[in-house]
């Protein structure tokens, strides 16, 4: 007889919160250099990043914002484009209220999109649209966590024409929209092997062994393959250099052969590897105490500046 | 078992534990979903994504007497909010689950469409309160306890939102909800 869902999701519910005694390799920071080169990137080819408010509807009403606001809707823009795009002239950012209208102008020779994220600096609602095109998006801006922050939205926006662009936004809430024109790289498809891997849905210690095997070999005929690799009996480490990320090499290869055989993996694994253990011990050794969850354990990594591979 | 030693036990490393508070909420937080999303695979989904969730975010679990029941409800109400932000965390593992057998389940099923449509309609803070308040039966310092806010909050928040559904919603359709919340 066959399993029903409610009987496979208890399985895995029980699975998730059974600890496990293999663990995760550990995830590589150079993604985060990676992002930080292209803000200096579109920073530098600028000039700076520059503050144009192009509404020119009387409804436009002004809001105030800080250096932190600009620097919260730029980096949720730099994490949506992260390696998935390159970025073409200096982004544009905006504040506002009311009836926002950003003029984008023609597509530059190169870009397709227009990556776009906004942030909410008050509660209220915006709606978003292009080109005077049906609502693109529908955002309720609230402080959900009581922390001050009230959310917000990042997307690629691809209806672009050669003429004249524009981003409408209706807002009861103040804003502070970052937008910038973008080419997307294609996606790349999963390898067959990859597939075959997760066909049975169960990934095996071999099975994670080898799509990462995989992963490094295509790094390395890509001409950026991974170094310092250490392969433990419970953790995997390794490094690559700034050139894979900045040529998306990483993004192609980890989806190809990887990222869905190591997502599987490590959802199963998450909190109790003794990868996150490795780095809870890291952090102790630099006198913080650790959190129990993975990614808390991750955040404090961040936060405190440690480079994992200065770790143990 | 209460939730709440089921709940320490799983901490301690019973997965077999967190089994136990999926069977017994399963049924209520399916109910609840059938409410938020249009289809039986999305509800499905947020089924899933809430208890994984539960799991995931287990620092920030609250607990109502005792029962995790309103925080799942709140949770599914987020998930439901945020279906392709959590289908996409739990990819992989959402696409190696089965199929709901597709005869349909009469007895998860009852005609409120009207709430439904009006609930769709609300913010989400809003739309946390009536689920607690008036779907569920909750008083109005368990879902302050739920949800991590002050009584006099949820005392507001709900006002402004039985003024925004009566605007909504047949006033026999409220006046059945009030009764409900009493």
């Amino acid at each position: 007889m066959n399993e029903t869902r409610e009987d496979a999701l208890r399985r895995e519910l029980v699975m998730v919160a059974t600890p496990a005694p293999m663990a995760q390799r550990m995830k590589p920071r150079t993604l985060i250099a990676g992002a930080a080169a292209i803000a200096l990137a579109g920073a530098l080819m600028g000039g700076a990043v520059s503050a144009v408010a192009l509404g020119s509807n009387e409804t436009q009403a002004p809001v105030e914002i800080t250096r932190s606001d600009i620097d919260a809707v730029t980096a949720r823009g730099l994490e949506l484009v992260g390696t998935h795009a390159e970025l073409f002239g200096t982004p544009f950012i905006v504040s506002g209220r009311g009836n926002v209208v950003v003029e984008l102008g023609p597509v530059p020779e190169g870009a397709s999109s227009v990556a776009f994220s906004l942030t909410c600096v008050s509660v209220g609602q915006i709606a978003v649209s292009v080109n005077g095109g049906p609502q693109e998006a529908w955002v309720t801006c609230e402080d959900e966590d009581g922390d001050g922050s009230y959310g917000g939205f990042g997307t690629f926006i691809d209806r672009v024409t050669d003429a004249e662009n524009t981003i409408t936004l209706e807002s009861s809430a103040n804003l502070v929209l970052w937008a910038s024109w973008a080419q997307q790289a294609t996606r790349p498809a999963q390898s067959q092997a990859q597939i075959d891997a997760l066909a049975d849905g169960t990934v095996t210690a071999e099975e994670y062994d080898a799509g990462f095997e995989r992963f490094a070999a295509c790094m390395a005929g890509a001409g950026h393959p991974l170094g310092s690799i250490f392969k433990g009996t419970v953790i995997y480490r390794y490094v690559m250099s700034n050139e894979a990320v900045s040529t998306g090499t990483d993004v192609q290869c980890y989806e190809a052969e990887f990222m869905e055989i190591d997502s599987s993996w490590q959802i199963a694994n998450a909190d109790t590897s003794e990868s996150t253990e490795f780095l809870r011990q890291c952090l102790r050794d630099n006198g913080i105490d650790p959190a129990y969850p993975a990614e808390e354990v991750d955040r404090q990594m961040r936060e405190s500046g440690i480079d994992p591979r200065d770790c143990g | 078992m209460s939730d709440n030693e089921d709940w320490a036990a799983a901490r301690a490393g019973d997965g077999e534990a967190f089994g136990r508070i999926y069977d017994r909420h399963r049924d209520r937080v399916t109910r609840h979903s059938v409410r938020l999303v249009p289809t039986r695979a999305d509800v499905d989904d947020v089924v899933a994504i809430t208890f994984l969730e539960c799991w995931r975010r287990r620092d920030s679990v609250r607990f109502v007497d005792g029962s995790v029941l309103p925080w799942l409800l709140v949770t599914a109400t987020n998930a439901a909010r945020n279906l392709s932000r959590g289908a996409r965390r739990y990819r992989a593992l959402l696409a190696r689950l089965p199929a709901t057998d597709p005869a349909p389940d009469h007895a998860e099923r009852f005609d409120d469409s009207t709430a439904v449509e009006a609930l769709g309609s609300l913010s989400l803070a809003d739309r946390q309160v009536v689920t607690l308040c008036i779907l569920e039966g909750f008083s109005e310092s368990e879902a302050a306890a739920a949800l991590g806010v002050a009584p006099g909050t949820i005392k507001s928040r709900l006002s402004r939102a039985k003024r925004r559904l009566a605007d909504r919603i047949a006033p026999s359709t409220l006046a059945l909800a009030e009764e409900n919340e009493s």
